[in-house]
């Protein structure tokens, strides 16, 4: 008949097993790459990163169209006058999904 | 709780290794007559006082009681009795129930408690009458009883260490498992004595409590046993891995400066913009500005330059200055981590021939060095002010922005802020505490036994010694048996000694590491900054691209320093950091020693045939 010491000790030794430190390996990094950036004059964005707007733009909703208040012209002989909204802002996005917004000036009088 | 020593204080929690002494003497019953127990040739009468339940069952004894005592475990009496009637054996289930034994000799009496427990198992002999009945004390009651981590301390005197190695869970608690983790650090025992209180035992083998020579044993019952050889390996190697982080951080000083007018004239050149600077600085993958770059713009102003032997004038506006550099100094600096595993470890001879038994146990800190590593500044590296700053009350490190710590320049840190020296000291005690434990339980597995007739005066941690038929040994009570024959009246104690090998009287440990550190220093090499200038007959035919650092341009094909042949570069501002090599990156395994010190108390067995 197994005796409480023969259980004690069995306890211990599955206790002392389970918690046995067996840490995982460490991983391997590995070296740190030498690292190159570069930006072309003007100060464009480094060349290595990326970025600007990708073609092709694409206007998604015509109703987003914003516009300058309205503007009259007038014919040379004064006997027609046309009334028109010059555009403002164009909303477009271009091929990485980014939005581009056009703003345009008020044409001169 | 049960079997609880009625000494316990909560204070034994808080106190250091062997700050409780215990005294082998006191498992040496004193009180009674030593006159009782001398002398060959003489006879006593015994007698057991068994009560269960509160009731008198002595008078219905039968057979044998036995009385078995060990360390760590369970005290356990079997006996038998013939029951009064059905209802008195179906009452025998989980009684308390005492054993007293009395023996007589003339005028000398003394009566010792020799086992507290309940009935846990009975068997009934219908034919015969007979209920054999098995007891146990409650030692693993006890143990499963804990409710607490300063419970479990308190039961081993604050003698174990768990070296913050061995968690208490209030969520999921297992009391049984938390103190065999906490019994293996323990320099000693533990048991439930006759009187059903609790000890821990340490293993001291001091000056013995009896001698027992020749007329005091039974000829043929001194037995010696060796260790075997699974309990006696060469050594018992004890291992603290400790894993945590080394944080490195390099900085390079990059300067560049604008080349000689001249060249702008005769050559073309192009200007470097500040903004390109600013662009490349911030497109370095790992890299960062500490603090701001300082670039410096060209004054504005016309400049006479001497272009073959005539007199020329390069004017810069005071728009054009406002963008353009005329010189950069900057520091750059990155950070990572490495992971480091120092191996701290102390080896115990044991003189076996089984190998080496490792005992290991690691501490991993926790902090989080890939989150430290990647961490993006918070800051600009575009400063606010070109000239006159106002005074700052606190000056700037350059680091703002960045999470803490920061290493030394060039230097590496090791990092390990939720594990300090005494944590890992106290992880060092606890690894050595187990080898120890192990040490000292394979050597004491070199025993004497004996029997003689019934002396119930030791129990266990008493110190005895034996000279008798060429054995000669002092050693600890590991273990007892008292056999009383109700019907032959044979009453005999049977004890066995612990005999190690060793030295002193105390069996103990003492243990301390280093915290680790390092006095690395980071070296960074790089070619400087410069001006490249393409498409010139001074332009080398096969640039060599990593050396390629600073601002590349081209002289103006109208340049008469122009060729037509020579690589022409696209015109941009270029800076390459070098790698960091990955003996500072991959795992890197120590090795270090515990300072250790342990005792093992013995002085062995001298057989002489």
């Amino acid at each position: 008949m197994a005796t409480s010491k023969d259980l004690t000790d069995a306890l211990a030794a599955l206790t002392e097993a389970a918690s046995a430190s067996k840490l995982d390996p460490m991983p391997v990094r590995g070296a740190i790459p030498a690292a190159k950036s570069a930006a072309v004059l003007g100060g464009a964005a480094p060349k290595s990163t990326g970025g600007g707007v990708a073609s092709p733009l694409v206007e998604m909703s015509y109703a987003a169209r914003q516009y300058h208040a309205d503007k009259t012209l007038t014919s040379t002989d004064g006997m027609v006058t046309l009334v028109w909204s010059p555009l403002y802002q164009l909303s477009l996005t271009d091929a990485n999904n980014n939005p581009v917004i056009i703003r345009l000036d008020m044409p001169p009088a | 709780m049960t079997g609880f020593s009625a000494a316990f204080s909560s204070s034994f929690a808080l106190a250091a290794n062997g700050a409780v002494p215990f005294d082998p003497s006191a498992a040496w019953n004193s009180v009674a007559p030593a006159a009782l127990f001398s002398g060959a040739g003489q006879h006593f009468r015994a007698q057991a006082t068994v009560i269960i339940g509160g009731i008198d069952i002595s008078a219905r004894l039968t057979g044998e009681i036995v009385i078995s005592a060990e360390e760590d475990s369970a005290r356990t009496a079997s006996l038998a009795l013939i029951p009064t009637s059905s209802a008195a054996l179906l009452a025998l289930d989980g009684q308390p129930i005492t054993i007293d034994l009395t023996i007589w000799r003339s005028s000398l009496t003394t009566t010792v408690r020799r086992f507290t427990g309940k009935v846990e198992r009975v068997e009934y002999n219908a034919g015969q009458r007979i209920a054999s009945l098995s007891c146990r004390d409650a030692y693993q009651d006890t143990i499963k009883g804990l409710t607490s981590a300063a419970a479990a301390q308190s039961l081993l005197d604050g003698k174990a260490e768990p070296g913050g190695i061995v968690q208490w869970s209030d969520a999921e608690p297992d009391p049984e498992s938390y103190y065999s983790r906490l019994l293996a650090t323990l320099p000693g025992a533990c048991a439930i004595d006759g009187a059903g209180t609790w000890r821990v035992i340490d293993w001291m083998i001091a000056a013995p409590s009896a001698t027992f020579g020749p007329g005091d044993v039974f000829a043929d019952s001194v037995t010696v046993s060796r260790p075997p050889r699974s309990e006696m390996p060469a050594s018992i190697k004890a291992t603290l891995n400790f894993r945590y982080s080394r944080l490195f951080s390099a900085e390079k000083t990059v300067s560049w400066t604008a080349p000689n007018r001249s060249q702008y004239v005769v050559d073309g050149l192009p200007v470097l913009p500040k903004a390109s600077v600013q662009s490349a600085l911030a497109g370095l993958n790992g890299w960062m500005v500490k603090g701001t770059p300082t670039i410096t713009e060209p004054t504005p102003g016309s400049y006479p330059v001497i272009v073959g032997g005539q007199t020329v004038f390069y004017t810069v506006s005071y728009e054009a200055a406002a963008l353009t550099c005329a010189a950069l100094n900057a520091t750059l600096y990155r950070r990572w981590y490495q992971q480091v595993e120092v191996s701290y470890s102390t080896s115990i001879a044991m003189g076996g021939l089984a190998g080496v038994d490792d005992t290991v146990v690691s501490l991993v800190s926790d902090f989080d060095a890939g989150a430290w590593e990647t961490a993006k500044t918070n800051e600009s590296n575009v400063g606010i002010y070109q000239a006159n700053a106002p005074t700052s009350p606190s000056p700037q490190t350059g680091y703002e922005g960045l999470p803490a710590p920061f290493p030394p320049a060039n230097s590496a840190l090791d990092w390990h802020p939720d594990i300090d020296a005494a944590a890992l000291n106290a992880a060092a005690r606890h690894v050595v505490a187990m080898a120890l434990r192990k040490a000292a339980a394979g050597r004491r597995t070199q025993t004497v036994s004996f029997t003689r007739p019934l002396d119930p005066r030791a129990d266990l941690g008493a110190v005895l010694a034996v000279n008798a038929y060429g054995v000669s040994a002092t050693g600890q009570v590991v273990s007892f048996e008292d056999r009383i024959s109700i019907g032959s009246g044979d009453a005999t104690s049977t004890y066995t000694l612990a005999c190690p090998d060793g030295s002193g009287n105390v069996t103990g440990y003492s243990a301390s590491v280093t915290p680790p550190g390092n006095s690395i220093a980071v070296s960074i090499t790089m070619p400087a900054l410069d001006t490249h200038v393409g498409g010139s007959y001074a332009t080398p035919a096969a640039p060599v691209e990593n050396d390629l650092i600073g601002f590349l341009c081209n002289v103006l094909p109208t340049s008469n320093n122009y060729d037509a042949s020579k690589p022409v570069y696209e015109p941009q501002f270029r800076l390459i950091m070098p790698a960091i090599s990955d003996l500072l990156t991959d795992p890197l395994p120590l090795s270090a020693p515990i300072t250790a010190a342990v005792a093992i108390a013995g002085a062995g067995i001298t057989v002489v045939f």
